[in-house]
């Protein structure tokens, strides 16, 4: 029985049908194992690591530095401690300059888990129990190749010069999630104090780490969890947060695997019912020789077991390969290296290939017992079709079973499948529209184009499914490109020319005055300087702010903390939407509130807010909400006070201001001069965030090309199953007389005509998409891409004739006579 | 000559009061009307009747390949009304071969293969050396790897003789061996049929329109508004 179903699959799969078994299936398992086995090596960075998250017990956080009590509190208990501060600093290497996430560590650090270094970028790291000696920093392999640099190298940091000796290339608490815009730059408490880094530091992140028997560091935890300012963070809590940055990110690629999956498996479906009807004839054929039911099932499932067997080699196979370019996509915007293969994503992949082929082909195979012997003397089938219910039911449990498996949630599946059917639907419906529609221009004399048409309506079925399926495809490709191409690139450019693109904090306000004078100097443009403090919002009406709309999440910080400024005039980039601008006669206290944060908390004008900031307390009334463009990238705050009543709060000056790339040396020398002074680069940040978008983008691409073989596989399958209508046709008006050419000439134009609404139908639904995004989600202007939509059309115009011609040539071709013969 | 368990004069298919009909929605035909049949072990038995006459629901019926509204029906001596598919099938497995018009061989098999598939899926043993004797005895041992549409119709007719001959059955129906052939080739076929009936001491039980064959079998009667008539060879 081996090598008899050996060969008869070698047969069978020439003839057409097992073959497109084979490649939608093949295709569905490269998309699942590219995805999958991705998804797999990003996870276990985190699931290896998963007790170090934190790279210590507990982690208390604070704006300041943690106090000395509770430092001696955890030392009384036993428990061991370090410190560490995180803070946003640019660094410079010759005229180069980067924004990096700096962290400042003591002796101790980290306390669980170990940092991994190495000498050279990229390389794999080794574990140590060092830090970077004093007067050293070690660094992220991102920022070598941003600076171009090398171990040895030196690195100017605040008002210091600092050697780069490792390249650090693993941290614990950095683990899994993603790395955040900048690369990292690791040095030593002492010496970010020496370089005058942190003094007066507000965008600093102090970390008290502790670590110790269970029981004491609960014991710790309930000592300290009163004390006001800090927050308590568990390992518990930063893996669930890790865990769901990343499994958003590979959400989104299992999301797009799985239109492939559904396309592959729809193909699978056609195919599985196209092979089922070719093996009518040889099954009724065995059954009038006497072969039983049980030995032909039994040739069949061997047949399924090499089908199987062979798409899964390569199915894995090329979803390796694919997972190779995602890896390198993901790489660069994870942390840590991704660790190697496993085999468990892979085999997981390949019980759902044998799923989905049990359930979408074998019922259709089951249906054959049915198969009547006598249908090989009366040479029609007779009918052996069952119930609908027990052939498509297996098939959508599995797919939602799949679809919630590899979403990881059973709603989003349903909400995912029941998406994707209203499209199809849609699709469907518009398409039976447009050919409808057709109808109507029959009275053209051209007899190519009338045919051309005709044959559009006569073919309806299969050009629905023709359309549809390359459709799909079509859409999710060009929503991709519309997206990564125009859209990010107009986010990163939207910037007018001489609007501030360098952001200056934590200015003291004996800073203040010399700054202004060096930046003045300095020419730069729009220059613009503002108060700034920091507050806490104590009360709302009178009430504690906590009972106020317990469930509201304001824009700003977790810690409840709000920037707040005050100034005479209305912002320029600011639009009153209710209430009145201050009234300078009046000294009492006046909030102007951003109409979104208002919003976010139900408040209006004539509400009243309480803040606390230092040891001061304010009371004021809401007197205006002001709509805010925060892209215009002037300084703007949630929160405007008028002048009266901030002059007794403690603040720092923040400015902005535009200077053109020729003039850095001006940054490198605020940094000397200043070290405590944080450089934003506006444009540099939205560049970033455009690359990091870009790569995901990309890596959606990758999966999205494996849609695009699904939706080949159904557009070759729906060919191949409407061929012997189409030669018959062709072979009879042949016989009637009429010439091959013109025959020839109706069929390209039918095909490119429906190329080219298939082209057209994919450049409409993929503009609407795109004008959604571009509105809610990017809030950037939507703007017609002239070159994807041509290369919309373009692709439906030639992608589609050209798979019909490559697939139906030969048919017809056929001599009249020929295929009159076969289609008997 | 492996399978006969039965004597050259022992009845191996009758048939009594066989009577079918279809029945739609509203209405009921009645195609067979109480046919009466027996075929001896080594006879030739050839059934003519004009199309439509129920000559093709015939011999489905007396081949197991379909189940008679009434009647009796004994194949080498079992009541085949009594049988499910199954035993049926298990029945026709070695004992019984077929010929059909539009020849059914399977398309994406080569020549040998075709001839070799039904036998291989049964266990058969020496399968293949069955198979290549019985395409050497139809001329086209050169033919084994060709495919159908690399054959002529005679070609493929012949393959299909050497398929139904291969298992060497003890019961062989052909139903219009040579309906779908020109004469030349339907000859040829029809001379293959008796020379290899003959030589195999193999029953035939022939559906034909085609007088000059159905007059080469050792009977010949005529199916007419469901009823099988006279022998026609016998009356003549």
């Amino acid at each position: 029985m081996l090598s008899l179903s050996l060969r008869q699959t070698w047969h069978e799969w020439k003839a057409g049908p097992l073959a497109a078994i084979f490649w939608a299936l093949t295709i569905t398992l490269a998309a699942l194992t590219a995805v999958n086995v991705t998804s797999d090596r990003a996870q276990r960075t985190l699931a290896v690591k998963a007790g170090e998250l934190l790279a210590a017990d507990l982690v208390v956080t604070g704006r300041e530095r943690i106090t000395q009590d509770i430092r001696q509190s955890a030392e009384t208990l036993g428990l061991s401690t370090a410190e560490t501060v995180s803070f946003p600093s640019v660094v410079f290497a010759g005229d180069n300059s980067l924004l990096v996430a700096a962290k400042a560590v003591t002796n101790g650090y980290p306390l669980r888990g170990q940092l991994e270094i190495s000498d050279i970028a990229y390389a794999p790291g080794t574990t140590t129990d060092q830090l970077p000696a004093t007067g050293e920093v070690w660094v992220e392999s991102r920022l070598l190749t941003d600076l171009e640099l090398s171990t040895g190298d030196l690195l100017a940091v605040g008002s210091n010069n600092y050697l780069i000796s490792k390249v650090l290339s693993y941290e614990p608490d950095r683990a899994g999630g993603f790395a955040g815009l900048s690369p990292r730059l690791l040095l030593r408490v002492a010496d970010a104090e020496r370089a005058g880094l942190l003094r007066s530091q507000s965008r600093a992140s102090w970390q008290l780490l502790v670590a110790g028997a269970p029981i004491i560091v609960d014991r710790f935890q309930e000592a300290i969890k009163a004390q006001p300012g800090i927050r308590i963070t568990t390992p518990e809590q930063a893996q669930a947060q890790s865990n769901n940055a990343l499994q958003q990110a590979t959400q989104f690629l299992s999301l797009a695997a799985l239109c492939a999956v559904l396309l592959g498996a729809a193909g699978m479906l056609q195919a599985g019912r196209r092979y089922a009807l070719a093996q009518q004839q040889p099954v009724a054929l065995l059954r009038c020789f006497g072969v039983s039911w049980s030995e032909i099932l039994r040739l069949k499932l061997w047949q399924l077991l090499w089908l199987m067997l062979s798409a899964c080699s390569l199915g894995v196979l090329l979803g390796l390969l694919a997972q190779q370019l995602l890896a390198q996509q993901l790489a660069s915007i994870l942390s840590n290296q991704l660790p190697g293969l496993a085999w468990q994503p892979i085999m997981e992949t390949v019980a759902i290939g044998t799923l989905l082929l049990g359930t979408l082909c074998l019922p259709r195979l089951l249906q054959l017992r049915r198969q009547a012997s006598l249908a090989i003397l009366n040479e029609v089938a007779i009918a052996t079709d069952q119930h609908w219910l027990i052939t498509y039911l297996p098939a959508f449990v599995c797919l939602l079973a799949v679809s919630a498996w590899q979403l990881g949630n059973l709603r989003l599946a349903m909400i995912v499948l029941t998406g994707i059917l209203i499209l199809v639907a849609s699709l469907l419906l518009v398409v039976k529209l447009v050919l409808w529609s057709i109808k109507h221009l029959h009275r053209i004399s051209a007899p190519e184009l009338r045919l051309a048409l005709s044959g559009l309506q006569r073919h309806q079925q299969a050009n629905t499914l023709h359309m549809t399926a390359l459709g799909l495809a079509l859409i999710a490709l060009l929503v991709l490109g519309w997206v990564r191409n125009d859209m990010i690139t107009q986010w990163q450019t939207s910037l007018a020319p001489d609007t501030p693109n360098r952001f200056l904090i934590n200015i003291q306000p004996e800073q203040q005055q010399p700054l202004q004078q060096l930046l003045q100097t300095a020419g730069t443009e729009q220059l613009e300087f503002g108060p700034m403090a920091v507050a806490r919002i104590t009360h709302i009406n009178g009430k504690p702010a906590a009972d106020w709309r317990p469930d509201a999440n304001p824009p700003g910080r977790r810690d409840g903390t709000v920037n707040l400024s005050w100034r005479n005039d209305l912002p320029t980039s600011n639009t009153i939407t209710a209430g009145q601008w201050f009234d300078s006669s009046n000294e009492a206290v006046q909030i102007s509130l951003s109409s979104n944060w208002a919003e976010a908390l139900q408040l209006i004008p004539g509400h009243t807010l309480t803040f606390q900031s230092g040891e001061q307390q304010i009371q004021g009334t809401i007197t205006s909400l002001r709509d805010v463009e925060w892209d215009s990238f002037n300084i703007n705050f949630f929160i405007l006070l008028n002048p009266e009543a901030a002059a007794d709060l403690g603040f720092q000056w923040i400015a902005s201001f535009y200077l053109s790339d020729s003039n850095t040396g001006l940054l490198r020398e605020i940094t000397r001069q200043y070290p405590n002074i944080t450089i934003f680069d506006a444009q540099a940040l939205i560049k970033q965030v455009g690359e990091l978008l870009g790569k995901l983008i990309r890596a959606l691409e990758i999966v999205f090309l494996f849609t695009l073989a699904a939706a080949l596989v159904v557009l070759v399958n729906a060919v191949q199953s409407g061929l012997s209508e189409r030669q018959r046709e062709t072979a009879v008006l042949r016989c009637l007389g009429v010439k091959k050419s013109t025959l020839q000439r109706a069929w390209w134009l039918e095909n490119i005509l429906l190329g080219g609404l298939t082209g057209l139908l994919a450049v409409i639904v993929a503009a609407g998409c795109t004008w959604w995004i571009s509105r809610d989600v990017l809030d950037v202007n939507w703007q017609l891409q002239p070159w994807l939509v041509a290369g919309g059309l373009l692709v439906g115009l030639v992608f589609l004739p050209l798979t019909t011609w490559l697939v139906s040539r030969r048919s017809l071709n056929m001599p009249p006579l020929a295929a009159i013969r076969n289609s008997i | 000559m492996s399978h006969f368990s039965s004597s050259s004069d022992s009845v191996i298919l009758s048939c009594s009061n066989l009577q079918h009909s279809i029945t739609s929605s509203d209405h009921s035909l009645s195609i067979l009307k109480g046919v009466e049949l027996q075929l001896k072990a080594g006879e030739s038995l050839a059934i003519s009747g004009a199309s439509g006459s129920g000559k093709t629901t015939l011999l489905g019926l007396l081949a197991g390949l379909d189940v008679a509204t009434e009647g009796e029906l004994h194949m080498f001596g079992q009541s085949l009304q009594n049988m499910d598919e199954e035993g049926r099938a298990a029945l026709r497995r070695q004992r019984v071969g077929f010929v059909f018009q539009s020849f059914q061989l399977l398309p994406t098999l080569s020549a040998l293969d075709n001839v070799l598939l039904p036998m291989q899926l049964t266990g058969m043993t020496d399968a293949r050396d069955k198979s290549l004797n019985a395409l050497d005895s139809v001329g086209l041992s050169k033919r084994l790897t060709h495919y159908p549409s690399q054959l002529s119709g005679g070609e493929q007719q012949r393959v299909a003789l050497a398929r139904a001959f291969a298992g060497q059955p003890e019961l062989l129906f052909a139903d219009e061996p040579t309906g779908n052939l020109d004469h030349a080739n339907g000859r040829h076929i029809a001379d293959l049929l008796f020379d290899m009936n003959s030589k195999h001491g193999t029953a035939l039980l022939l559906v034909s329109h085609d007088l000059d064959m159905a007059n080469r079998c050792q009977r010949h009667m005529h199916l007419r508004d469901g009823q099988l008539h006279t022998d026609i060879k016998q009356a003549a």
